[in-house]
């Protein structure tokens, strides 16, 4: 079972004009190409699971699923509560290891959950600076918060952020790392209209940058007209895609 | 193609992110440092007015208070990370013997920190010298009880319903730290079997904590 995100030619689609207060006018995110890691077989794939499962307190709590994703796509993953949408991005980041099959990834795989991911003590600058700094990119942070329209916030603490300047604030320190795969858990919970519009913005700015996005979602209705790839899953497997 | 960041600059960026975190939120100053000087006080408050009394508890003081601030910086080390959401991210950008490292060195200076405070306070209220091989045993206890509390503090995190046992594991797994320091911040006492067993349980604790990070990081 294979659910691949067949790659499209990079769209250099700007920003949308959400940001314009913060942003002078339309920009790519300026980033390098991915850090370097294990080769992916297969060619130019970010990610690769094969076979892979995952059991939990004994019990399988996904069956063995093949993934392949590929840079610069946006795959959604969809399904109920419970069905494995959190697990199957952990065990794509490479936070949980597989009871059975294998993962390959070129580059490195980060997981942001609900779109946060940032010491709420910090500036909005140091803390995406200091995450930044973690992948020794400490100088790409200007870069991606400008990109994502921060500067304006970059002296508030994060935890007065509402909840769609901290899904950016979260995106534009894992964009500044430069991932070869950005997995994004729940990222619209939380957002309203307009803050949803703004997010699909900066996924597709993120994507066409080169980096492949999964993304899952209970709100896909915003996401699913730029997804390359959707995967609607239940009870640990890929159901449809 | 960007290099792989070498394993002490991770580490030394984990060091700086902890201190950043700690200048922004104040955690450990407005929590550990008055839970502290409370500590002492009211120490010398319950064992005095007598010198000779203060003077036979001063090295037990400053180690309780030191033992028992380890519960709440255990949690800094990954609860707080987990309940910000923040340790997902962090755990996908740095290898775990360099998050391991960065969390142990900054629990340590914390605790050295807090050991300076506690044995500052003791010294002037409590009117007693400090000998020499205090020193010794407060540099190697306080680094047997960072490891202890960046160990405990990854397993405990990991599990809610285990967040409960966090104290009933790390005081007691401190026995040896706290018998030690104590020993060698009283006068009188001999040095060696204490400078020898705070060396090597200070080495064994490291090196377990070092060994079972990465397997408690997968739980």
């Amino acid at each position: 079972m294979t659910a691949r995100a067949d790659r499209r030619a990079p769209s250099r689609r700007a920003l949308r004009p959400t940001y314009a207060v913060a942003m002078p006018g339309p920009r790519a995110i300026p980033l390098r190409p991915p850090s370097p890691g294990p080769a992916v077989p297969g060619g130019a794939a970010a990610l690769r699971l094969s076979g892979v499962t995952r059991v939990h307190g004994g019990r399988p709590v996904w069956a063995p699923v093949d993934l392949l994703l590929t840079p610069g796509t946006l795959t959604v993953v969809t399904g109920p509560n419970g069905s494995g949408k959190s697990t199957l991005l952990r065990l794509a980041a490479g936070l949980l290891r597989p009871a059975a099959g294998t993962r390959a990834c070129a580059g490195t795989a980060l997981y942001l959950r609900g779109g946060a991911g940032l010491r709420t003590a910090q500036t909005v600058r140091a803390a995406v600076t200091g995450t930044a700094a973690l992948a020794g990119r400490a100088q790409a942070a200007a870069a991606a918060m400008a990109a994502l329209g921060l500067h304006p916030l970059a002296d508030r603490t994060v935890g007065t952020l509402s909840a769609g300047e901290r899904v950016r604030a979260a995106l534009a320190a894992a964009v500044a790392c430069r991932p070869a795969v950005l997995c994004l858990d729940e990222p619209t919970a939380a957002l309203d209209e307009r803050a949803l519009d703004d997010l699909a913005a900066v996924l597709d700015a993120v994507r066409a940058d080169g980096v492949a996005l999964l993304v899952a979602t209970h709100q896909p209705g915003v996401l699913l007209p730029l997804a390359d790839a959707h995967l609607s899953i239940a009870d640990g497997r890929v159901v449809r895609r | 193609m960007t290099a792989p960041v070498p394993r002490t600059a991770q580490v030394a960026a984990v060091l700086r992110r902890e201190a950043a975190v700690e200048r922004a939120g104040r955690e450990a100053l407005v929590t550990t440092a008055p839970f502290v000087a409370a500590f002492v006080v009211l120490a010398g408050l319950a064992f005095g007015p007598a010198p000779e009394d203060l003077a036979a508890a001063a090295g037990g003081t400053v180690w309780l208070a030191l033992l028992v601030a380890t519960v709440p910086l255990a949690r800094t080390v990954a609860g707080t990370e987990i309940a910000e959401d923040s340790w997902d991210l962090l755990r996908g950008l740095v290898a775990p013997g360099a998050l391991f490292a960065g969390k142990l060195l900054a629990a340590w200076a914390a605790l050295l920190v807090t050991g300076l405070l506690a044995g500052g306070l003791v010294a002037v209220l409590f009117q007693v010298p400090v000998p020499p091989q205090a020193l010794y045993g407060g540099l190697l206890g306080t680094l047997a009880l960072a490891a202890l509390t960046t160990g405990f503090g990854v397993l405990v995190a990991s599990g809610s319903r285990r967040r409960g046992l966090l104290a009933a594991l790390l005081l007691p797994a401190g026995l040896p730290a706290l018998l030690a320091g104590t020993q060698l911040s009283t006068p009188g006492v001999p040095v060696l079997p204490w400078a020898v067993l705070v060396t090597v349980y200070a080495a064994a604790v490291v090196v377990a904590a070092w060994a079972v990070f990465p397997v408690l990081l997968e739980e």
